[in-house]
């Protein structure tokens, strides 16, 4: 890679999320709470995010590729159930869901 | 991000491009796909368009937290600057918590939320730049998973009506079978989907 061409993308690309954000602004002009097209970007805003969760649970990219679909799989579960059965105990679910994540792969533990 | 900066590290960066790259561009997922694309060689323009793609979620995510903060004592330019600090992490918990926070302070809440989140995730990517050789790879491998597993729960946590239950469900079959279709849209198709599909259903009821 050449040097100026990664500060080149880092301007190209901080360019292109702010775009994102600026025209999120400009159409938020006259948009109220209480109006039924706040709910509906609500609902695609909240769409979109799982969606994208979902995504990186099955198509992982980048260094979650080398771990199992078991792995994944049995610990996004493991963490639904901790999350209701420690009453919405955010950092409980997440830590434990993790470790066990992280054992799983360590250990190479996979059955299917 | 600590994992950001490590894999940065490993892919020929410099500790300053890396403070960059979270300072300007901030949103993780945007930033992974510029790295991935200079890694395998990709064109100025192949990166603005990955990234626009990748990062196209904002556009809503901003639109629907404006609202949320909006005061009449706040110059409209000042908006224009805090829309830089609208990611998921903040944006998750700004809707899990507004209606307990006081109209008028929605603002300055906000910004102390997501400001921070900023800047926590400037230093942490300029740590793990940093400590990327102290760092085992399965170890790593663990934090990674980390982001996913506690953005779901922040999600969950926002599910508090049968229409919010309805979408979760279609947007995670959704997601995986649209991104095997076509992995340029099928994310955003996904969740445009389910999110009309849920709002539709559920039009006329209150949950």
């Amino acid at each position: 890679m050449i040097e100026e061409n990664i500060l080149l993308a880092i301007l190209v690309s901080a360019m292109a999320t702010y775009l994102c954000r600026f025209f999120g602004v400009i159409c938020s002009k006259k948009l109220k709470l209480d109006s039924w097209l706040f709910d509906w970007i609500k609902c695609v805003s909240i769409g979109i995010i799982v969606a994208v969760i979902s995504k990186i649970i099955f198509f992982p990219e980048g260094i979650l590729e080398k771990t199992t679909d078991f792995s994944r799989v049995t610990s996004t579960i493991l963490l639904i159930i901790l999350f209701y059965i420690s009453k919405k105990n955010i950092l409980l679910s997440v830590t434990l869901s993790t470790i066990f994540f992280t054992l799983l792969n360590y250990y190479k533990i996979y059955f299917i | 991000m600590f994992t950001f900066g490590a894999f940065l590290n490993s892919s020929g960066f410099s500790l300053l491009e890396s403070f960059f790259s979270t300072f300007f561009a901030f949103a993780l997922p945007g930033q992974f796909v510029m790295a991935d694309m200079l890694i395998a060689g990709g064109n100025l323009i192949n990166v603005f368009f990955a990234v626009l793609l990748t990062n196209a979620r904002l556009f809503p995510m901003t639109i629907s937290i404006m609202p949320l903060i909006k005061d009449k004592k706040v110059k409209r330019w000042k908006y224009y600057l805090i829309s830089h600090l609208v990611a998921v992490t903040a944006w998750i918990n700004m809707f899990a918590v507004y209606k307990k926070v006081n109209k008028n302070h929605r603002y300055e809440y906000f910004l102390g939320l997501a400001g921070c989140l900023w800047i926590t995730s400037i230093l942490f990517t300029v740590l793990g730049f940093m400590s990327s050789s102290l760092v085992n790879d399965k170890i790593l491998i663990g934090l990674v998973f980390f982001n996913p597993m506690y953005f779901l729960v922040m999600t969950l946590s926002n599910i508090t009506t049968r229409k919010l239950f309805s979408i979760l469900m279609m947007s995670a079959i959704l997601g995986p079978l649209l991104y095997n279709l076509n992995d340029n849209w099928g994310i955003l198709s996904a969740g445009f989907l389910a999110g009309t599909i849920g709002f539709l259903l559920f039009k006329d009821k209150k949950k």
